[in-house]
């Protein structure tokens, strides 16, 4: 069974891997060019903001936000900026994300990055910076701080160590600085500054996963207190969830105070006008790109170029589903080739793909309750919801149920598994 | 059954999970099986197990902890303990998610929303593993993750549903099935579908009403019967909270009470205690007097789950004496079968015969048949314990057939169980095997932790008694693992000794001797004497293989101390042969065991000595009388 064949789709499974490409040699691999008005914009804006910029990043989930930002610290690290790129998932428990534990991860990813590179930093000014982190509201919390942070030790291990299995030091920080978010502003301010003199270059935080939070956590973080965590006199890219600034009041905010809203739209396949007919053609461009994509991932003598297509247009424009598509065909090819060892001359066909498909249309299905169809009855017939503001509606978009596109004005289509799971209940017309 | 005889569907699920795990073995990857079968669940996961295993792939199980249930904190604790996780290509299944409880309880989060809520991070937190993982989801679980942790959904690489097999028929050498008789109605006690429609129809037209306490404990009390614990607590709860919106005391002391036995029978002894003792001091504050005694009387039975005998004993005669004074029959009967049990756990067994003979002779009296096929299961037990299996298999059979008829799937699989451990005592392993199956099989089916652990130790023993050493060990180690999450202390010692055993056949002395160390002491902690004896004397016969005579002897001598005090002359006797030969030869006699289960111990067949031995000692005898006398 283990012919040559089935190594083959095994390792395609193994590269339709659902997860972000981070690492250079990754990207240097699968990556094309992908987003890259996108990524163009956000340049842009990070170079003409003033020294303090703070812009808002955002799009669908699993539409490559994550490996957009990794490309765009690649390729501003060789231009005039300090860059410190780190997921916020990494820090914390999800649980205690809020303004200041957000501003306590940028001082410490700043300190330790700074201090880790052989940065010409003078000793001095090296240890009261990292002295201003052991000092804690209770003093012998902050004594007993010092005695652990003994020398040798690597400070963000350290303390992103603290932060994440420590609910006594969590609750330190958090007394310590309720009512001083300044002073903490301050301190990034200080190590930014040091880093600047040192290295002649301008920081820039990159802070990703944000958009991982509930949606109540992100409006209190980005609502409420949007003023202190916007307070560091440095630039920072916050990575938000696209629900979030489909909620009218905190769009508003949000524009007020941050310089610029970058968006990774979902990729279109057919203008609006002509979406839900059955014979439009697609729009050949962005198709291509999605295709080669997968190119790069299937090698051509494995899958029918028609069907190649036709997993791109079934992902709706988002990358992670049109991986999790392919691989669940693999799954199908594997499985046919363990059974008839035979045909080697398995490859990714209509039938296999009607077979997988399937299994995904199962999975989008499950968290759907009844009363979820006929909201997206709605959206599908009109482009738009009866409210986009409703809290079912912002789940659906949350989930990927709904896609949003953008032309000159907004409009919202649903996933094609989906449609395709209304049309089979009949629920909308074929 | 074995993953051959699936049918097509969940074949063709069972070959593409296979695949998946095969082809991502050495990268992290997320796989989730649903299927609401326990028992074809426990059989998929052998069947792929084995299969991984020829294809070189270790593989590894974890279980959330209720207490903490985080798949990162399970994937992590799992990683320090097997070293060989980090080496090869491996899998890890990871059980446990669909047992978590859904209900909030008192606190801000149900064990299931702490679960989902850990999972929300799951591509940063998990990074760090380089294999793939399987979590196993019932159905209703799987959709609740998919709504309440969408990120985790989202990097979901596969999902493998499998629909539940029909009902087989089990092989059965001994019994021959009766058919199960339609469960007799309580008193004015309605059917589930009817208390369900009730409900709908009053939470819609009157949710206010007072009714609905009551209501909302008779549905709970309902899916109890039928064995869905989750359902009835979630019950439960809003019969709790309706009636503290509405200062009914009385309906909160129920609720309260009903919390409790809910959470006992699904396996959380040490959560149900407080909401005992809230429901006790409710009821004193009502003076309503029957329902303190039955308080009582639970906490007796939730300390006795836990370990603490005489704690047990205190409680149970509280209750006994007001069940006297108010006449109450059927709870005094309860009463007496709760104190022979504890007197059981103690190793008293002349005691706990007693006891539940007079429980049997008043459940005959008052008609109380689940009462009557109960007592005459523990009689059954407790002559096993003092040796006499035939009269041991009696019992069991008639308990069983009463329980067949009444309908009561729990009694049943004990009573299979009870089989099982006297056959084993009687060396027909074969024959042990087949009921502890069986016992397994009915425990998984109906969700009972307890029953599942105790089956699975009781396997663990017979396939030991095979000299199936390895086979043994993963027995033990599932058996050990669930009994740690229920709080089950005294079936965790039992586990531990029998590990230490399964090490002893293996000839890992040294690992035999500290699993001994750590079931003398919790044996210590929770005061069981026979257990403290038994521990004692495995570790004797360990020391002794290492040729630290020293130690043997004065192990050998504490056991033997114990043993006389509990009465167990034989094992007393057992000892004092084992101390006279330890200057001469290496002793052969393995013994004595660890307690397995709800209930029983399991005495274990006396290895013979070998010929060769005999002949040894008598030489050696030979020329020690010569050199004497000349």
């Amino acid at each position: 069974m283990d012919n040559e064949r089935y190594a083959e789709f095994r390792d395609v499974l193994g590269n339709l891997n659902l997860f972000p490409l981070l690492s250079p040699e990754e990207i240097e691999k699968f990556r094309v060019p992908y987003g890259q008005r996108t990524l163009a914009k956000l340049k842009s804006a990070i170079r003409n903001s003033g020294q303090a910029g703070k812009l808002i990043f955002t799009g669908h989930r699993g539409c490559g936000k994550s490996t957009l930002l990794a490309e765009l610290a690649q390729q501003l690290r060789g231009d005039k900026f300090y860059i410190a790129r780190f997921s916020i998932a990494e820090t914390m428990e999800m649980s205690d994300v809020n303004h200041i534990s957000i501003l306590y991860s940028i001082a410490l990813k700043l300190l330790s990055q700074a201090t880790k590179s052989q940065m010409p930093v003078p000793e001095e000014t090296k240890a009261k910076l990292i002295n201003w982190f052991t000092q804690t509201k209770s003093e012998t919390y902050s004594k007993q701080l010092k005695q652990e942070l003994a020398a040798g030790v690597d400070l963000y291990g350290f303390f992103s160590g603290k932060l994440q299995k420590e609910g006594s030091f969590r609750e330190e920080i958090k007394v310590t600085y309720e009512r001083r978010v300044s002073e903490l502003s301050d301190q990034i301010d200080r190590i930014a500054t040091t880093i600047q003199t040192a290295t002649g270059k301008e920081v820039l935080v990159l802070i990703d996963d944000l958009d991982k939070l509930d949606l109540g956590i992100v409006k209190t973080i980005f609502q409420e207190n949007v003023k202190s965590l916007f307070s560091p006199r440095i630039r920072v890219v916050f990575t938000i969830p696209i629900a979030v600034i489909r909620e009218a009041g905190l769009l508003v905010t949000l524009d007020s105070e941050s310089d610029m809203r970058a968006m990774l739209p979902v990729t279109k396949f057919y203008p609006k006008d002509v979406a839900h007919e059955p014979a439009a053609a697609p729009l050949e461009k962005n198709v291509g790109m999605l295709e080669e994509i997968l190119e790069k991932r299937i090698p051509n003598h494995l899958i029918e170029p028609a069907v190649r297509r036709r997993i791109v247009l079934l992902s709706g424009g988002v990358l992670r589903e049109m991986m999790r598509i392919g691989q669940e065909c693999c799954r199908e090819c594997m499985l046919e080739l363990e059974l008839n060892p035979d045909s080697a001359d398995v490859k990714i066909s209509a039938d296999i793909l009607a077979e997988a498909v399937k299994s995904i249309r199962n999975q989008f299905a499950r968290p759907l309750g009844s009363n979820r169809y006929e909201l997206l009855t709605k959206t599908y017939e009109n482009f738009t919801p009866p409210d986009a503001m409703s809290d079912d509606f912002l789940e659906l978009l949350h989930g990927l149920y709904v896609l949003e596109y953008e032309n000159d004005d907004l409009w919202y289509d649903l996933h094609p598994v989906v449609t395709d799971l209304l049309k089979r209940r009949k629920l909308i017309g074929v | 059954m074995t993953s051959s005889n699936l049918d097509r569907l969940n074949q063709r699920e069972f070959r593409k999970l296979l695949l998946s795990i095969k082809a991502s073995s050495k990268r992290l990857d997320l796989l989730l099986a649903i299927c609401d079968d326990r028992n074809l669940q426990a059989q998929l996961i052998e069947d792929y197990e084995t299969e991984l295993a020829e294809a070189d792939i270790a593989t590894f199980r974890a279980r959330l902890d209720p207490k903490q249930p985080s798949l990162r904190a399970a994937l992590e604790e799992l990683a320090a303990r097997e070293p060989a996780l980090r080496d090869g290509p491996a899998m890890v299944t990871v059980l446990n998610a669909s047992n978590l409880l859904g209900v909030r309880l008192n606190q801000e989060q149900s064990e299931q929303e702490r679960f989902f809520f850990s999972l929300q991070w799951t591509r940063e937190a998990l990074r760090q593993f380089e294999f793939p993982v399987v979590l196993w989801l019932a159905d209703s679980i799987a959709t609740r993750l998919s709504r309440q942790a969408p990120d985790f959904w989202s990097w979901r690489s596969g999902v493998f549903e499998f629909a539940a097999q029909p009902p087989q028929t089990v092989e059965d050498g001994a019994l021959t099935p009766v058919p199960v008789v339609e469960r007799e109605e309580k008193e004015g006690q309605l059917s589930v579908a009817e208390l369900e429609r009730q409900v709908a129809e009053l939470e819609q037209s009157s949710p206010e009403s007072p009714l609905l306490i009551t209501l909302y404990n008779s549905l709970g009390e309902a899916y109890e019967e039928e064995y869905r614990y989750f359902q009835a607590l979630e019950q439960y709860e809003k019969a709790l909270a309706l009636a503290e919106a509405k200062g009914d005391e009385a309906g909160q002391a129920r609720a309260l009470r009903n919390l409790g036995d809910s959470l006992r029978h699904c396996g959380r002894p040490f959560q149900s205690l407080g909401y005992y003792q809230r429901a006790l001091a409710l009821y004193r504050e009502l003076e309503e007097r029957q329902g303190e005694a039955a308080s009582l009387g639970n906490l007796g039975n939730a300390y006795d789950s836990l370990g603490q005998y005489q704690q047990a004993i205190d409680f149970h005669q509280q209750s006994l004496e007001i069940k006297r004074e108010i006449g109450d029959r059927r709870g005094e009967a309860n009463s007496l079968g709760g104190l022979g049990n504890a007197y059981y756990s103690l190793g008293q067994y002349q005691q706990a015969i007693d006891f539940h003979q007079q429980w049997l002779n008043i459940a005959r009296e008052i008609g109380d048949r689940r009462g009557e096929s109960a007592s005459l299961g523990n009689l059954g037990i407790a002559y096993r314990s003092l040796g006499q299996y035939q009269q041991a298999i009696d019992f069991h059979q008639q308990s069983l057939e009463i329980k067949r008829e009444i309908g009561d799937r729990q009694g049943e699989a004990n009573s299979l169980g009870g089989l099982g451990l006297a056959y084993q005592s009687l060396g027909q392993y074969q024959q042990a095997i087949d009921f502890h199956q069986q016992w397994l099989n009915i425990a998984r089916e109906i969700g009972d932790h307890r029953g599942e652990s105790a089956s699975l130790g009781n396997l663990g023993i017979a396939y030991d008694s095979l000299g199936q050493y390895q086979q043994a060990i993963d027995f033990h180690q599932q058996s050990l693992e669930i009994k740690q999450e229920i709080g089950d202390r005294q079936g965790e010692a039992a586990s531990l000794g029998n590990l230490g055993i399964a090490y002893q056949s293996l000839g890992q002395y040294q690992q035999a001797i500290d699993l001994c160390q750590q079931n003398l002491e919790i044996t210590r902690e929770i005061g069981d004497r026979r257990g403290e004896a038994n521990s004692l004397f495995n570790k004797a016969i360990a020391l002794a293989k290492l040729d630290r005579k020293l130690e043997a002897q004065s192990c050998y001598e504490a056991a033997q101390t114990l043993y006389q005090e509990l009465g167990l002359t034989k094992n007393a006797e057992k000892c004092e042969t084992a101390i006279r030969k330890l200057g001469q030869v290496i002793v052969e006699v393995r013994s004595s065991a660890p307690t397995i289960g709800d209930e029983a111990p399991v005495a274990r067949k006396r290895r013979q000595i070998p010929l060769i031995v005999w002949v040894i000692v008598g030489l050696v005898a030979v020329l020690l009388i010569g050199w004497l006398f000349l």
